[in-house]
């Protein structure tokens, strides 16, 4: 062989030395992601308060799950739905820890949940020169406490016990158990009243859809009144009051392209109509869309016709309320509820389905909403007069005359029934039925129990007794993860 | 006549040399062995002879015996009229042939002091050639087959040549007294001594199922079986150009034991699924593909026609090279085709055939669902006008499955000199699929080049380039959400295709007010599924000998692999089409990965002592491109492009990188051919490991004591070739599917808010991705044990082997509790993952004569597989299906402590309550058995009877489960959807003993059994996979040498095969060997960012089924 062997033997050296290429080689960095621990700056913070926003949308399960928690569950709709095994159970009161759509509520709350952590963990440490002489830092934290809190409002009035978790790794302890309701209730107080003191009236930048003082103030009603404090209730319920909300004059005029973020509207999920950055598909399966063989979910009950009816309700906040359609949508119907060749009461709240890519915006807190409530608390604390007012007031905008009712107890009905009619598909129907329940105005049991067909047929909902259905089962994939979870009783 | 020289220039022999080439004569030389020419007495000049009008071949004969030389000639050259008369005395041998041979026109050349040639005189030539003698012949296998590629090697000699493509060859040789060798793979060798042979030399070889020489390749080299101390199983391709193989990996099914090929769905196109000793990982048990030294994921570049060999190496001390690119699950080794040495070969082949499904199910016709209606709900269904239960009776399987034609044509030429080879492959496929509108076209080219460039350095590069046309139908789904199988089942027989005049939307597909899910054939019409594929595997490399015996190896390899999927909703042609107003999605990913391997290997022979080594270094990187763009909003179905939509645009791209860097060596030693050592190290090093431990070292050691070669087993005759065999070693490995980027904890940056219901405000949230920067290799430590030996004079050999796999450090993408919001995270999991089995492997020559014989392959392996050592409280969740109209996952397996990998996990069902008509379950969840099998079988046999050869192949696998998810729905008897027959025995009043519950809906019976009957996992679903299948069957003819002769080819067979025709097993649904979630769903780019879920198995959610076959064609050779 005539090889030039030192030559050779260079070039296997220096193609060895290359293939064995230098450390970096092995150091590979995310692209597509951020890696965490790079929030350092004020519009990193913004970002990663946006990012929580949009936790709403994608997890939030407002768009589908919460209208099977509180409508669907209650005397109000039959679900209807063909995704039988997850939804019906709703209907039927036959909910298991193993039910996908619990499952996926609860996740989606904690998700909403860590990324409200991820704001308070990550913005607290940073000192931007461009928050100098505002309060602007706070309001982050302020806006991100406020999405926690509403996240936990729901955990803990559908769950009851729950954990709390306030950052992002809760410390690496993966395996939380549960806290006491009663510690539960004190966050979201601990954190909403921080959002109020730290937010304006209006939101940032006037962002709608941002929290508010206001959004701060309501929930604080919303969850004292679940708590059982109407006192407190009362006295946020009247601070909203006093803010810059009003009632819409039309009802038909609360929803609609042309009527977002209304002068009623104290806290509303943002949705733009272009389609981006994302849209809403649950419109699709809830609303009538002539063409779609979708079974549509959430039809209105009987029994909430019938409530209509009784109160002579058949103007504006009635056929805004309801879309009555010739279809023959009998699916998953409770045996003839509905008469399934006449006309059937599809949501009509949420008009725009377009074809899974809908442009409604979702209300979650309205005047309505909270004058109502006032009018609730003053009557459990006893004062029958302006409770008296203030339903009227609701009732006057729907075209009803004043109400008839003189008594605390006759009051308390009647407003839980004004509530029922104002706010179908409102996510209110279910709670507002577990506080009359807590506060002696109805038994949900029997409530639920009772309620019977088109035909006078009773639809054996089997609600137990023991009331183990008011709440729901931890998810069954958490309990096989989690040793420390505790199921609730009756499960 | 003339004397020719005999000097060192003789000119004429070469001349004869090419005359005779000229006239294409394939016989060359007049060198015959014939066995009257020998004579070995005399010396030189001492020839004392009289004759007296002798013949001229007896003349000769008696001259020989005067002296110690030979003559050589070819009989029929000598004239026979030709008498000789001679007398001399002490003449020279010179002298008298000039006598003998005067007036004739013979002449002679002395090739040395004792051979003499007689030819017959030529023209003088003066042209050099070297002093030697030519031997020509054939080679042929038992058939009379010629053998192309064969090598003829002279004994001790450096003369060495291989075949043609006829079977013929010529050597050069020194003289007559040497042996020659010839070996082909795959037949026993040959010698053939000169002196003892006729001309021209026809060998006939004899066919070896245990070549003990046969050379196997290894990784990074090759070693000869009989050195082998590794579990390495070869198989045989041989039949893959008989049969309608789409993917390369259907050539294993079957061949070898401890190796499961599933075909988890029938889709065409659909990859299959390789299982080499149960399953190493919770990640994934698929092992490393290594095509041509390329470590590839997949073989989806590979036209199974350009396979030239396969071997798979299954336990630590074969695998573990190749470190932690995946040998714990295997490897396997592919070698594609490459050109030989001599003549142009050209190899065509043509099949076509019809695909079928291999059964169907019955369902119920609208009276019989009519009256499940009316059990159900206690009263008619209210059905709409505008349908017709008399006269629309739409069996839908007829309607959606058809007899599917498949055609392939591979054209393969080839060739080379000393100086190079090449080889050039093209292959068309074109297979329709049993569900109409579902499709699958392949265009590949295989290219490979060797040229040696001078005596030391050779450079090479392979190719294997296929585009790749797929349409799908949507399956592993519900109706609900487009499954087509599904909804070929639960869409009621009064649907019509079209929806009637009088209807709301007429015109549109036909779907149902009760029944939510749109008829199949608007599933598959009215959504477009299309896929294009460019696949690309090639490597460049050169071979560099350098001082020393050592010799130096750089491979540059890179694979590529791109698809671009594309997706539309015809606006007008169905319900859901028009209520989106048609939509569009067009997906586009990129894998490129580029390796760079260098080594350097030395072999040796010192005395007794036997050593080969080697060393490398290799460098991987591997970068994935996703992009995806969706509109809606379409005006006309004539434009499909995103450019037609109007709205909800999304967009979006990702990218992501990894890389690995390695160093390698292994050292095979043997002593005395009796004691055999084999030792290999790997180092590798990861950016997909946590960045605090990147690097991890992989040692594996073996031996083997071929006791057969002792002295004491000398007069053992009734068994040869015993060896015994015993390797432990670790090896790792990197879940393949995992996520790419473990230590880092992660934010999404496009999460964007909505602020005013106008423009988007970009958004950072959390990814769900927790990092850990402490995740280490995933390894196993593996022990293997085994022996070789053969029988009756090695037609039947013995392959046993036993393993003992153990993985620890198991990677999992943790779920963590929905407390962390779904959070997940890279872990070790303490624990392990234990694999232990038993392997046989029989092969015999059953029968071997002439006209008939018969070989026989039996393999059959026991794994069992068991999840130890985790923490017993915990369990992980897979195998999620959704049922009807849920998105969301009813898990139905776990991986827990003391259970096998792919347990089923649920409630165990205790048949039907006589009194209730419920079904009755046990209080709490139970395992309910394993979806891997206990045992897999494979039996192949080939028998020849003339020119027939038939060969089929048998395999099974056994005590498996399948979870059949169909029938959760087919069978719920609830809703309004139809039901498959089965539910007519269903339980109707008291008394009635049926596996089949009652009817049940909402509020009407035992709601919380009817949630449960249809939400949960029972074993009232769960069936037995078992089964028992005629894998291929085969029928071949040879067509006869001489027609073969005369149409100018080389070899010509015509072929009848078909696949699937019989199945034995208990399995209800279409096809036990399912896997609605099969490896192939984890397709890398897709999956890359996210943290992929663990590994679901034997899940039937209305998944394709998989087809019989039958096919005709025939293979040409020329």
């Amino acid at each position: 062989m005539r090889i030039n062997k030192s030559h050779l033997i260079y070039t296997i050296v220096f193609a060895t030395l290359l293939a064995s290429c230098n450390k970096s080689f092995l150091e590979k960095a995310p692209e597509s992601n951020l890696a965490a621990g790079t929030i350092k700056t004020a519009a990193d913070a913004e970002n990663l308060l946006t990012g929580t926003y949009n936790k709403m949308v994608t997890d939030g399960g407002y768009q589908y799950g919460q209208f099977f928690l509180s409508d669907g569950r209650s005397d109000n709709n039959y679900i209807n739905g063909d995704n039988q095994d997850a939804e019906q159970p709703f209907e039927n009161f036959t909910y298991t820890p193993s039910n996908s759509l619990s499952q996926g509520l609860w996740q989606g709350y904690y998700a909403h949940i860590t990324a409200a952590n991820a704001v308070t963990d990550n913005v607290a440490p940073i000192d931007d020169p461009s928050w100098a002489g505002t309060n602007r830092k706070e309001q982050i934290l302020g806006e991100a406490r406020y999405l926690r809190a509403l996240a936990y409002y729901w955990l803990v009035t559908q769950w009851g016990d729950c954990p709390i978790i306030l950052s992002v790794t809760n410390g690496d302890n993966f395996y939380p158990s549960r806290n006491s309701s009663t510690e539960v209730y004190a966050l979201i107080i601990e954190d909403l009243k921080y959002a109020e003191s730290v937010l304006n009236a209006s939101p940032y930048k006037s962002q709608a859809g941002r929290a508010t003082k206001g959004a701060a103030q309501a929930l604080l009603a919303k969850t004292y009144a679940q708590m059982g404090d109407y006192s407190n209730c009362l006295d946020y319920c009247n601070n909203v009051i006093a803010g810059p909300y009003s009632l819409v004059p039309n009802y038909a005029d609360i929803w609609g392209a042309s009527n977002k973020n209304n002068s009623e509207s104290i806290f509303e999920l943002q949705v733009s109509s272009g389609g981006t950055p994302y849209s809403f598909w649950g419109v699709q399966i809830f609303s009538y869309v002539a063409s779609d063989g979708w079974p549509k979910r959430n039809i209105a009950s009987y029994d909430l016709i019938n409530a209509f009816n009784a109160a002579g309700d058949a103007g504006e906040r009635y056929t805004a309320t309801f879309n009555f359609q010739l279809t023959s949508a009998s699916f998953n119907m409770p045996v003839n509820a509905w008469n399934s060749a006449a006309p059937i009461p599809f949501m009509n709240k949420l008009r725009n389905p377009n074809g899974f890519a809908s442009p409604e915006n979702i209300i979650m807190i309205r005047m309505a909403d909270i004058i109502l409530l006032a009018a609730e608390a003053n009557n459990q604390l006893g004062n029958t007069v302006p409770a008296t007012t203030l339903l009227n007031q609701i009732r006057t905008r729907a075209g009803l005359p004043n109400t008839t009712a003189t008594t605390q107890s006759t009051l308390a009905l009647a407003i839980l029934n004004e509530r029922r009619l104002e706010l179908v598909h409102e996510y209110t129907r279910w709670n507002d039925l577990l506080r009359a329940d807590a506060n002696g105005t109805i038994n949900l049991v029997t409530l639920m129990n009772s309620q019977v067909n088109s035909n006078n047929v009773n639809l054996n909902y089997n609600m137990n007794a023991d009331k183990h259905q008011f709440l729901l089962p931890v998810p069954l994939q958490d309990i096989q993860l989690n040793k420390n979870l505790i199921q609730n009783p009756g499960y | 006549m003339k004397k020719i020289d005999n000097g060192a220039s003789s000119g004429a022999t070469t001349l004869l040399i090419k005359y005779l080439l000229m006239t294409k004569l394939i016989l060359i030389f007049t060198f015959i062995f014939s066995l009257q020419s020998f004579a070995h007495t005399y010396g030189q000049k001492n020839i004392s002879v009289k004759l007296q009008k002798v013949q001229l071949k007896k003349a000769l004969k008696i001259i020989e015996q005067q002296g110690t030389f030979r003559f050589v000639y070819k009989d029929d050259i000598l004239p026979k009229d030709k008498l000789v008369s001679i007398d001399v005395t002490n003449a020279g041998l010179e002298e008298v042939l000039e006598m003998v041979l005067q007036n004739t026109s013979l002449t002679y050349q002395k090739i040395n002091e004792s051979l003499i040639v007689i030819t017959k005189e030529l023209p003088e030539d003066n042209s050099a050639a070297p002093l030697a003698e030519t031997v020509s012949g054939k080679v042929t296998n038992e058939k009379g087959e010629p053998l192309a590629g064969a090598s003829i090697t002279e004994k001790g000699g450096n003369n060495t040549t291989t075949t043609k493509s006829d079977g013929t060859f010529e050597i050069s040789v020194a003289n007559e007294n040497i042996t020659l060798i010839i070996s082909y793979v795959g037949y026993l060798n040959k010698e053939v001594a000169l002196n003892d042979s006729k001309n021209p030399i026809n060998i006939e070889l004899k066919p070896s199922l245990a070549n003990l020489n046969e050379v196997v390749v290894i990784g990074y080299g090759s070693q000869k079986k009989k050195d082998i101390t590794s579990a390495i199983a070869v198989v045989n391709v041989k039949d893959v150009s008989t049969r309608p193989i789409v993917n390369a990996v259907e050539a294993i099914t079957g061949k070898a034991a401890g190796v499961q090929v599933a075909v988890p769905s029938g889709s065409p196109g659909a990859d299959l699924s390789v299982k080499i000793r149960g399953i190493g990982s919770p990640n994934g048990g698929e092992p490393l593909y290594v095509v041509d030294g390329v470590l590839a994921n997949d073989i989806k570049a590979l036209d199974p026609n350009s396979i030239e060999s396969i071997s798979i190496l299954k336990d630590a001390s074969a695998a573990g090279i190749y470190g932690a690119a995946g040998s714990t699950n295997g490897v396997v080794i592919i070698t594609t085709k490459r050109g030989t040495k001599g003549k142009p070969k050209t190899e065509v082949n043509v099949y076509t055939g019809t695909q079928q499904i291999v059964k169907k199910l019955p369902v119920l016709n609208n009276s019989q669902w009519l009256s499940l209606q009316k059990e159900i709900y206690g009263s008619d269904p209210i059905i709409p006008s505008y349908y017709d239960l008399t006269n629309t009776n739409n069996n839908w399987q007829d309607l959606i499955y058809q007899k599917a034609p498949q055609t392939g044509v591979n054209v393969s030429t080839s060739g080379g000199s000393e100086k190079g080879t090449y080889y050039l492959g093209i292959g068309y496929l074109n297979q329709e699929g049993i569900i109409v509108g579902s499709n699958f076209k392949r265009y590949s080219i295989k290219l490979s080049v060797e040229q040696n460039a001078t005596d030391w350095l050779k450079l090479g590069a392979n190719f294997n380039y296929n585009r790749t046309y797929q349409r799908t139908v949507t399956d592993n789904a519900s109706a609900n959400f487009g499954g087509v199988v599904i909804s070929a089942l639960v869409t009621p027989e009064y649907i019509p295709v079209k929806m009637p005049a009088g209807a709301p939307v007429p015109g549109v597909y036909g779907v149902s007010n009760f029944y939510s899910g749109e008829n199949p054939l608007s599933n598959i019409y009215n959504n477009t599924n299309k896929t294009i594929g460019n696949n690309l595997l090639g490597n460049v490399f050169t071979e560099i000998k350098l001082p020393f015996a050592i010799k130096y190896r750089s491979q540059f390899n890179a694979s590529v692999g791109n698809s671009k999927y594309d997706w539309f909703q015809d606006p007008y042609s169905s319900l859901t089409g028009i209520s989106a107003g048609g939509a569009a999605r067009s997906n586009y990913s990129e894998v490129f990965r580029w390796a760079w391997d260098n080594t350097l290997s030395y072999s040796k022979i010192i005395g007794l002592h036997s050593i080969d080594v080697v060393a490398g270094t290799s460098a991987l990187n591997e970068k994935i491109e996703t992009s995806g763009q969706y509109g809606t909003g379409f005006a006309t179905n004539a434009v499909q492009t995103l450019n037609g939509a109007s709205g909800n645009f999304q967009v979006g791209t990702a990218r992501y990188e990894w890389s690995t860097n390695s160093y390698f060596g292994r050292l095979n030693y043997s002593f005395s051919d009796r004691y055999l050592f084999t030792a290999t190290v790997r180092r590798d090093g990861s950016s997909r490991v946590g960045n605090k431990v990147v690097w991890g070292n992989f040692p594996a050691v073996s031996a083997g004591w071929k006791v057969s070669n002792e002295k004491f087993m000398k007069n053992v005759t009734w068994m040869q070739n015993l060896k015994i065999r015993a390797g432990w070693g670790k090896t790792g490995n990197l879940p393949p599917y995992t996520m790419l980027y473990p230590s880092y904890s992660l934010l999404n940056a496009g999460s964007a808010y909505a602020y005013n219901s106008s423009a988007a405000s970009p958004g950072i949230s959390p990814s769900g991705q927790f990092g850990n920067a402490g995740l280490k290799w995933e390894s196993a430590r593996q022990m293997n044990v085994g022996f070789d030996v053969s029988f009756l004079q090695n037609n039947l050999t013995l392959s046993v082997d036993y393993y003992h796999k153990k993985v620890e450090n198991m990677i999992f993408t943790q779920q963590l509790p929905l407390t962390t919001g779904g959070a997940f995270t890279a872990l070790n999991l303490p624990g392990f993952d234990i694999n232990k089995g038993l392997e046989f492997t029989i092969e015999a020559n059953v029968i071997k004569k002439k006209d008939f014989d018969w070989s026989s392959n039996f393999n059959m392996s026991f794994n069992k597989n068991l999840i130890s050592g985790i923490d017993p409280t915990i369990s992980f969740q897979t195998g999620a299906v959704s049922i009807g109209g849920s998105r969301a996952p009813i898990y139905t397996q776990v991986i827990k402590d003391g259970y096998s990998l792919g347990t089923f996990w649920g409630y165990e069902s205790k048949g039907v309550d006589p009194e209730t008509g419920n079904l009755v379950y046990s209080n709490e969840t139970v395992g309910l058995g394993s979806a891997l099998p206990e045992y897999t079988l494979g039996f192949s046999n080939t028998v020849r009877y003339k020119s027939f050869t038939l060969s089929f192949l048998i395999d099974a696998v056994g005590g498996n489960k399948v979870y059949n998810a169909t029938r959760m729905e087919t069978e719920s008897v609830s809703g309004y959807a139809n039901s498959t027959a089965a539910v007519l025995d269903r339980w109707m009043q008291k008394g009635d003993v049926t596996d089949i519950p009652r009817a049940l809906d909402n509020g009407t019976s035992n709601a919380a059994a009817a949630a449960l009957l249809r939400s949960q996992i029972s074993s009232h679903y769960l069936e037995d996979g078992s089964f028992v299948r005629l894998r291929n069957i085969t029928l071949s003819y040879q067509f006869s040498n001489d027609l073969i002769k005369k149409l100018g080819l080389s070899g010509a067979k015509f072929y009848l095969t078909g696949q699937n025709l019989a199945i034995i097993t208990k399995y209800k649904g279409y096809y036990p060997e399912v896997n609605g979630y099969g490896q192939g769903t984890n397709n890398q780019a897709t999956n890359a960012g996210s943290g992929a879920s663990l590994m679901s198995l034997g899940i039937d959610r209305g998944t394709y089924p998989a087809a019989k076959t039958f096919t005709a064609g025939i293979n040409i050779q020329f």
